[in-house]
């Protein structure tokens, strides 16, 4: 009688019992996320469900992620899948105007310039001992575009998934603080002051709907092994310009990308388990994620001081910062520091075209890497 | 032929780690800009066959 009663007590206490040293750990690190997106704003939508999963996942003997657990069957229907990160692709697709960046097709190349962090941590990365696959997973923590990071690491790297994401996000959001100093160092005071003149909106319907076809085609065919990320952001983009079904569009921007982001988040946060992700590697990770936006920025500044002198000094190099793919906030922090030392230079549309450039240009440049790795054998 | 491909490919899995990151840092960043350069000349084009109306607004 007596030993039945301490073995249910048992039971009871047996949560605490089996509790790894790192479990404790990281369900603070999960509040800390929850903090981060309730109280400081920080990409609520994801951290929110991220630092849920992350509570979830660290409490023993709960078998979420075991093999029937309801965490590890969202997890292989849509990330190993690749499902979830396409289908948020879709609805990015349809919120994003591309119209400024169409009004002037040479801000291109500033969205190809904010790309350069992902190819020079790449390096950095194999250089500190991390395997080709894994190096490139973490490099593209510098395309600043969480669905793509995702996409890339879920599929060659699951392993690094939960550093990653949470880097990938993270830094995005952290862009209105991690840009300006580097923005500041890198430009004279002449140059900030480069008054880039308005925006016409002088692009026609039929450029509209041609440029997610255009894209689609011939970015596919030149990086085959990126068709998906670029098909279902072009497939969005198409949908909204189209006009012809709304209801799908508001679909894919509302009811679908919510539904997804919530699947998507808490089973990110289910990758991390304290076991597997409280290792130096994930420290190391980090630090590569910000050096990676840190070097992309730089490389945005130094590619627009470039074109500022190619173009006779009609391109203010500031906006090159806003070549990455955390739109809009990129943009607007370009505008921001434009206005501190001008209050009458509205950066803030060419920036938006530099924004929504460096937007195709990370699933451009995921897109290149893939296939190049495909062309060298090592995927 | 399937034989000599397979040897071809396999001269880059075996590569080693500086190689690979050279490659990846000369051949991606080029290739992204000149994709995005390839894209923009097609946008300018296009925006050229197909020129804003102003009954458009």
């Amino acid at each position: 009688m007596l030993e039945a009663i301490l073995n249910g007590l048992n039971g009871l206490v047996a949560g605490f019992l089996y509790m790894h040293w790192s479990n404790p750990i990281m369900i603070v690190v999960g509040l800390i996320l929850l903090y981060l997106g309730i109280k400081k704003d920080i990409e609520p939508v994801l951290l929110v469900p991220i630092g849920f999963g992350c509570i979830l996942v660290n409490i023993p003997l709960a078998g979420l992620m075991d093999k029937d657990g309801f965490l590890r069957i969202i997890y292989e229907a849509g990330i190993l899948t690749e499902l979830f990160p396409l289908l948020i692709f879709v609805g990015i697709g349809a919120m994003t105007d591309f119209g400024p960046l169409l009004e002037n097709p040479k801000i291109f190349l500033l969205g190809a310039a904010g790309q350069f962090g992902i190819f020079l941590t790449l390096a950095l990365a194999l250089a500190l001992g991390f395997t080709k696959l894994q190096a490139v997973s973490i490099g593209i923590i510098g395309a600043c575009d969480g669905p793509t990071a995702i996409y890339v690491t879920s599929k060659y790297a699951p392993e690094l998934l939960g550093a990653v994401s949470v880097a990938a996000y993270c830094y995005m959001s952290l862009v209105p603080i991690i840009q300006p100093p580097i923005m500041r160092a890198l430009t004279t005071k002449e140059e900030k002051v480069i008054n880039m003149g308005t925006v016409k909106k002088s692009v026609s319907k039929t450029t509209k709907l041609l440029f997610p076809l255009v894209v689609t085609i011939l970015g596919g065919l030149i990086a085959p092994k990126g068709l998906p990320l670029l098909g279902t952001i072009m497939l969005g983009n198409f949908m909204k310009e189209c006009g012809v079904v709304s209801r799908l569009t508001r679909a894919s921007e509302n009811e679908i990308a919510n539904i997804v982001t919530l699947l998507l988040g808490i089973s990110i946060g289910a990758t991390m388990d304290g076991k597997v992700f409280l290792t130096s590697q994930t420290l190391i990770i980090l630090i590569l994620g910000f050096v990676a936006i840190c070097l992309d920025t730089a490389c945005g500044v130094m590619f627009g001081k470039l074109m500022k002198v190619l173009t006779g000094g009609k391109i203010n190099p500031l906006i090159g910062a806003a070549g990455i793919s955390a739109y809009p906030m990129s943009a607007r922090v370009v505008q921001k520091e434009g206005q501190k030392y001008d209050k009458k230079n509205y950066l803030l549309m060419h920036a938006m075209g530099a924004n929504t450039g460096g937007q195709v240009g990370s699933v451009m440049a995921a897109a290149v890497m893939l296939s190049i790795l495909k062309g060298m054998g090592v995927i | 032929m399937f034989i000599s491909r397979y040897l071809y490919l396999r001269r880059f899995t075996n590569m080693d780690n500086w190689t690979f990151g050279i490659t990846m840092i000369i051949v991606g960043m080029g290739g992204t800009v000149l994709t995005l350069w390839i894209l923009s000349l097609l946008m300018s084009f296009l925006r050229k066959i197909f020129p804003y109306a102003k009954e458009e607004k």
